[in-house]
């Protein structure tokens, strides 16, 4: 199909094969009712569930494997698993995934502590040069400024990094010099003013899951990295508050923002 | 950690002296991803998207690629300033505000006028000369967000934090 070419039909009557076998298998297991030889009866109810879902998931992957035409559906066999197991999503998307990096990340199970990309640092002592630089000061807010795609060489604009080095090299002369006066005159001027780590490693590669180094840290729970797990009996009153309100986005609004929606 | 971290925050003051109001704030759509969950998940109190925009502008179709102008986020970080720092008792504010020009295309909201000329339009660096014209709109975004606190008389009582990320490397 990314290619032009007349596979699709070819393709979707191969899997729309594959689900009707799965589906008559399906069926023919609980006519002759054979899972009350495997699974005991109090917990049949699940293992039916588990077990059909499994089976199906199998059926897909294998039969995909095995049937997908060369071009250019074998080229994209890498992510088939995650794209099969997709369709199930609502039963494991809580279960975070090496393959699947952003999976289950808006899941209350989510877990931080059992994500593999999730290195965390709640054990260790503050750093001590953090902690000598902020002594002494007390601030009431703290203010995030997300830059979203920005490396560390363009802001403050790095005149004697990697990138001006390539545009100088392989460019031709610009009409206005590539200076940080140019290019970011403001930050560059409270520099002396900041503190900055070069030697900070975003978690992931991703910029939702990256945001987890921002997760608010004053809630209980957090110390731990399960703070989503801990958080969620409350997510569940709160939702279970804000359904017994009216208008509820109405009320957020006009508390934080002092505003209403006409 | 949590605990020395909130110690260093507090500073003298006593740790239970106020509350704190959490608050994310972008211009983008919040629904990329799940990214509203996301934030709510992760302690966000307040989650402040593209969404909640269309409901008070009169333009429902999204201009930009993401969403709104981050200009258009500006306003209503500035109403949750004023009304949440003029609230008795005065709580504590923890925002995160998330910009979408720098992200590739680096298509500039047209309220900016302060874009110059590095490279043509009309050569094959056209492309180059939106990047960097995007790095001079984040730097006037970046001074436009601090420069607020500091009309409201908030600067030295805010730690202002910041964050990027692209391939390996980082920011702060």
């Amino acid at each position: 199909m990314s290619q032009g070419n007349s596979s699709l039909f070819q393709v979707l009557a191969g899997y729309v094969l594959i689900g009707l076998i799965a589906t008559f298998i399906r069926f023919c297991f609980q006519r002759h009712k054979r899972l009350d030889k495997w699974v005991p009866r109090e917990k049949r109810r699940f293992y039916l569930s588990a077990y059909h879902l499994n089976l199906v998931t199998a059926i897909l992957v294998v039969g995909a494997i095995l049937f997908l035409f060369k071009n250019p559906w074998r080229t994209m066999r890498s992510t088939l698993l995650f794209d099969t197991l997709s369709i199930f999503n609502f039963r494991k998307a809580y279960v975070p995934s090496q393959s699947v990096p952003t999976a289950g990340i808006s899941s209350p199970r989510y877990s931080p502590s059992k994500d593999p990309y999730y290195i965390s640092n709640l054990d260790e002592p503050v750093d001590s040069f953090i902690a000598s630089a902020l002594k002494g000061t007390e601030f009431k807010n703290i203010v995030h400024i997300m830059l979203e795609s920005m490396r560390s060489d363009s802001f403050p604009w790095d005149e004697k990094g990697l990138l001006h080095q390539h545009l100088q090299e392989f460019m031709e002369p610009p009409q206005i010099p590539l200076t940080v006066d140019n290019i970011t005159p403001f930050i560059e001027s409270i520099a002396s003013h900041t503190l900055r780590w070069d030697t900070m490693w975003s978690t992931i590669p991703y910029t939702l899951k990256a945001m987890l180094g921002r997760i608010f840290p004053f809630q209980r729970g957090a110390s731990d990295g399960e703070i989503f797990v801990a958080w969620f009996p409350f997510q569940v009153t709160s939702l279970w508050r804000t359904s017994k309100q009216g208008n509820s986005i109405n009320n957020v609004y006009h508390k934080y923002f002092d505003i209403s929606v006409q | 950690m949590d605990e020395e971290i909130i110690a260093l925050f507090n500073g003298s003051r006593p740790a239970t002296t106020d509350q704190w109001e959490t608050l994310h704030i972008q211009s983008m759509t919040a629904d990329f991803g799940e990214e509203r969950q996301f934030l709510r998940n992760a302690g966000y109190g307040t989650i402040f998207a593209a969404e909640d925009l269309a409901k008070f502008n009169a333009n429902k179709e999204y201009p930009s690629t993401y969403g709104y102008w981050d200009e258009d986020s500006l306003e209503y970080l500035w109403k949750y300033v004023d009304h949440t720092s003029s609230r008795k008792p005065k709580n504590r504010m923890y925002i995160g505000w998330m910009d979408s020009t720098s992200h590739t295309p680096f298509i500039l909201p047209p309220i900016w006028k302060n874009n110059v000329t590095f490279y043509h339009e009309e050569t094959a660096w056209a492309s180059v000369n939106s990047w960097l014209n995007s790095l001079r709109w984040t730097d006037d975004i970046v001074k436009e967000i601090i420069l607020g606190f500091r009309e409201r008389g908030l600067e030295d009582e805010t730690l202002f934090v910041m964050f990027a990320r692209l391939s390996e490397t980082s920011l702060t």
